[in-house]
């Protein structure tokens, strides 16, 4: 794929606004709707809008004690991050705008960037919830990385033996041009499955909402990364977490369920771009529901040695069968 | 009857120190039916408040309720409100062991090595009336600032009047817009 | 109050290699519904140590009370509390009648019964609410709040009002609950004896919930006992203490009570967090019961045995003589020490005991041990309420390291002072 570098920029900048939109009309429809299954009424869908600028005007303090510069920088590193990974994943059923040759990995070490900038954040802030929930961000971190990197590298693994030699398997484009459920047999099927849920089980870590919110933790250390932040650097946190939104969402779109409408419909030209977008945001949604609203709504906040064991033995272990389910089927 | 073991048990323990005793009975009605229960109020010398405590624990299992003070000029009454015979359906009897505490001697043996629960009401009482307890484990304030040295439920003229003074400084404010 | 020196074998060892740090929790903080202030030492995430200490909410109300008539301090102590707001009262009526020797009319007892379990079922039920909340289980929060708006309803239909019902008066009570308002009462029964089973289910058996509270916040039967424990906080340690059941007051000295402890549930008493839900849902159900029999067994007859203010008063004036007063409210024991002077209009002696202050010192064992998630779980764990104001308090001046005591005219004057400087 080549772009020239004056389209690239606009494009870019056109997914960096289009996708923070998104992000915060998905926040707005999160709050809403866990509000509905609470029995509450909720905030207005453009309540995160609001938020974001309500902060923006807000005073933005630096605790006394607090390491200024990396204090200031981190909100910024976070957001550069979340949106620089926005950049390689596929979205609305199109190619990602840039990558081509092993941005999975980059993916997976750009999701932990935002995680790391928070964590560097909270301990620069010296202010003990905040060190606390830097902690705690850094054991959820080893915690949900390792069933994640299993999933990505277990899809292009098998991808690679699917694909003729010299394809660029670790390319997101690549996964998700050629999606893996026609490729391999019934067991390759329960493999892939096993290998989304724990994808999904992933991304509310990878988000940080309940039952895996540990480092904010609300009633326990009072927000703890993100304590003593506020007004603009709160609210660059905030953008990066409505970005993380769609990437994660995207990502899990763009591995598993990259089919669009418009080869059914046989539309082609503007008119196939327009229902495969409008798709796109139907399946987004979907996963969206499922892997953050529904869940944050059912269950109660884990402790961290809770969260550790989880990930590490269960979701482990479901990822792992996933894997050798799909290399069972690649002998059978 | 359950009054009876406990004064038998605190006379055996106590003898000459257990001072005054008696029994104020108590009118319940609660359906059609008027009866009457017991509450025992017990007077024993300041040296035998711990030897009244043991008696209690040694033949019963009592729950230290409060300690609650009455100045009265000279002296200090402080009340222990123990309950005995919990548990079990309408066996249970106050016992109110009281004792004085002169103003000139303003000290008391702490009981928290035989009630540790008391630690609370201990630290209560040393606070609000000054009464100093021999041997309690923590003397720090705990409802009132650390550092603030007025007794707000004494009733001798000095106390009065500090705490008087801050009350009205407070209902001055409070006031001043109305 | 601080735990190396509380001479009981709390079973803790401080391991060695791990620099323990402190975390201050309170006087403010998203875990506390009152200001109360907790130090914690703490090894990793491991608490290895916890200092507390109260006073933030103390209004002097006792020192208050000893200054106004018997009447206006009946109002008074409605205001103790907010949420078991008709446990004091109910327990200075008590006081007051024995210290007087006034009687209550069976009837009026009948009235007192059904309030005072009426607010209990309230109180549990926003007890469960916010623990879920502390879980991070916000859905149950919100459905339990739900279900309590009912209960809410009810109150306001009998009293007037959803808090501070002013329902007690000495010698009686200030209002009927006449027959046509008794099918509201059993509407509201009828909805929580088909709905409790429900909430039971949400939180007794519900895995994650379970997994937050199983084990976590132990206080044993001995630590019960040797500090004092009271109400659910001590019932769940398997002490089967309860007012209601131990010493004849009101209508309960007409009933059959048991204390509620785990083993009702099935299950034995561990003394943790879990053991204290089962402890507040169960007593739901009992409370349940205890209204309708109430509702059925309701004798005639007066409401108040001297109804005129100005006899009751003048009547409380000649009085002399001390009495106790002890009701099982919500939380625990509530404890009232009344002595009365005759030609004095005003208490002499005022002595209140609110379950909280009883259930301080178990806060130790209970916090000992957890870890930092567990703390606002714990904490709620016996139902805390600070029923008490600042009077004076202690800040930093602002001169570094230099303390001083302000009062709280100044406390208001230096935070208006910084709201100009902030808002230029």
């Amino acid at each position: 794929m080549t772009v020239s570098i004056g389209n690239a920029i606009w494009q870019g900048m056109l997914i960096l606004f289009g996708a923070g939109v998104l992000g915060l009309v998905y926040k707005g429809l999160d709050r809403k709707l866990a509000a509905q299954m609470q029995g509450r009424i909720g905030p207005p869908l453009r309540q995160p809008f609001f938020d974001v600028i309500k902060l923006m005007v807000k005073e933005n303090i630096v605790p006394d004690k607090a390491v200024g510069w990396l204090f200031n920088l981190m909100p910024v590193v976070c957001l550069a991050a979340t949106a620089t990974a926005l950049l390689y994943v596929p979205l609305g059923g199109f190619a990602p705008l840039l990558g081509g040759y092993g941005d999975l990995i980059l993916v997976l070490y750009l999701l932990a960037v935002p995680s790391l900038a928070m964590m560097l954040g909270g301990f620069a802030a010296s202010s003990p919830y905040a060190t606390i929930g830097a902690q705690r961000e850094m054991v959820m971190l080893m915690s949900y990385e390792f069933p994640l990197a299993i999933t990505l590298v277990g899809l292009a693994w098998r991808l690679s033996i699917a694909l003729p030699a010299g394809s660029q398997v670790f390319s997101l484009g690549v996964l998700a041009a050629n999606p893996l459920w026609t490729v391999v047999g019934p067991l390759g099927v329960i493999g892939l499955l096993l290998l989304f849920v724990s994808l999904m089980i992933v991304t509310p870590a990878e988000l940080s909402k309940i039952p895996f919110d540990i480092p904010e933790a609300e009633t326990e250390i009072a927000g703890g990364i993100l304590a003593e932040y506020s007004g603009r650097n709160l609210a660059l946190f905030y953008l990066a977490d409505a970005l993380k939104l769609v990437v994660m969402g995207s990502l899990i779109v763009g591995l598993f369920i990259p089919y669009g409408l418009s080869g059914i419909f046989e539309l082609t030209g503007f008119a196939a771009g327009l229902v495969d977008v409008a798709f796109y945001l139907v399946k987004l949604f979907a996963v969206v529901f499922v892997s953050v609203i529904v869940v944050r709504v059912a269950f109660a906040r884990l402790k961290i040695n809770q969260v550790t064991r989880l990930f590490w033995l269960p979701v482990t272990a479901l990822s792992f069968l996933g894997l050798i389910l799909l290399a069972l089927d690649r002998i059978v | 009857m359950k009054t009876d073991q406990v004064l038998e048990a605190l006379q055996t323990a106590l003898g000459e120190s257990l001072l005054d005793a008696h029994v104020v009975e108590r009118i319940v009605a609660g359906g059609d039916d008027r009866t009457t229960y017991p509450d025992l109020w017990v007077k024993v010398d300041r040296s035998a408040l711990r030897d009244a405590t043991a008696a209690l624990l040694a033949a019963f299992v009592p729950h230290l309720t409060v300690i609650s003070g009455d100045d009265l000029g000279e002296t200090l009454l402080l009340n222990y409100h123990f309950t005995v015979g919990w548990g079990t359906h309408f066996g249970e009897l106050c016992v109110t062991v009281q004792i004085g505490v002169p103003k000139s001697d303003f000290r008391v043996p702490t009981i928290t090595d035989l009630v540790p629960g008391a630690l609370t009401s201990e630290r209560e009482k040393h606070e609000f009336y000054g009464v100093v307890f021999d041997g309690i484990p923590d003397d720090r304030n705990l409802f009132l600032p650390e550092g603030m040295t007025i007794h707000p439920w004494r009733r001798d003229e000095e106390s009065q009047r500090e705490t008087d003074t801050m009350v009205e400084r407070l209902v001055k404010w409070e006031t001043k817009d109305a | 109050m601080h735990n190396e020196r509380i001479n009981l074998d709390l079973g803790e060892e401080r391991t060695c290699g791990l620099t323990s740090y402190s975390i201050p929790i309170g006087p403010t903080h998203p875990a506390l519904k009152e200001p109360i202030r907790f130090s914690f030492d703490i090894e990793g995430e491991r608490i290895v140590g916890v200092d507390i200490q109260p006073g933030f909410a103390h209004r002097g109300i006792e020192y208050m009370g000893m200054r106004r008539n018997l009447i206006q301090t009946l109002y008074l102590s409605e205001r103790i509390c907010g949420i078991c707001s008709i446990s004091h009262p109910l327990t200075l009526v008590q006081a007051v009648e024995a210290a007087a020797a006034i009687e209550v009319p069976p009837r009026a007892q009948t009235i007192r019964t059904i309030i005072g379990e009426v607010e209990r079922i309230h109180s549990h039920l926003l007890w469960a609410g916010v623990g879920a909340h502390e879980l991070g289980f916000d859905t149950l929060l919100h459905l339990t709040w739900n279900v309590r708006e009912k209960v809410m309803d009810l109150l306001e239909q009998l009293t007037g009002n959803r808090v501070d019902y002013a329902i007690p008066i000495y010698g009686g009570v200030r209002r009927d609950i006449p027959q046509e308002k008794a099918h509201l009462a059993y509407e509201a029964l009828e909805y929580y004896n088909g709905i409790l089973q429900q909430l039971i289910d949400a939180f007794l058996h519900d895995k994650s919930v379970e997994m937050r509270t199983r084990n976590i916040g132990v206080m044993t039967y001995d630590q019960a006992i040797a500090l004092c424990a009271v109400g659910p906080t001590a019932r769940a340690s398997g002490v089967k203490k309860d007012v209601r059941q131990d010493w004849p007051y009101f209508s309960y000295a007409d009933m059959d009570l048991h204390a509620i402890t785990p083993e009702d549930f099935g299950t034995d008493a561990i003394g943790d967090v879990y053991d204290n839900i089962i402890v507040r849902l169960l007593e739901v159900a009992q409370s349940i019961k205890i209204i309708e029999h109430c509702l059925e067994t309701m004798p005639s007859g007066e409401l108040q045995s001297i109804p005129k203010v100005p006899a009751l008063l003048a009547a409380l004036k000649k009085a002399e003589g001390e009495g106790i007063g002890r009701h099982e409210a919500p939380r625990g024991e509530v404890f009232h020490y009344v002595r009365l002077e005759a030609g004095v209009e005003e208490p002499v002696v005022w002595k209140v005991k609110a379950p909280t202050y009883s259930n301080l010192m178990p806060w130790v064992p209970k916090f000992l041990g957890d870890e930092i998630a567990d703390i606002p779980i714990i904490a709620a764990s016996i139902d805390p309420c600070m029923c008490c104001m600042d009077r004076v308090h202690l800040v930093d001046s602002g001169d570094h390291g230099r303390r001083a005591i302000l009062q709280k005219a100044e406390l208001i004057k230096l935070s208006r002072e910084k709201t100009r400087r902030v808002c230029g």
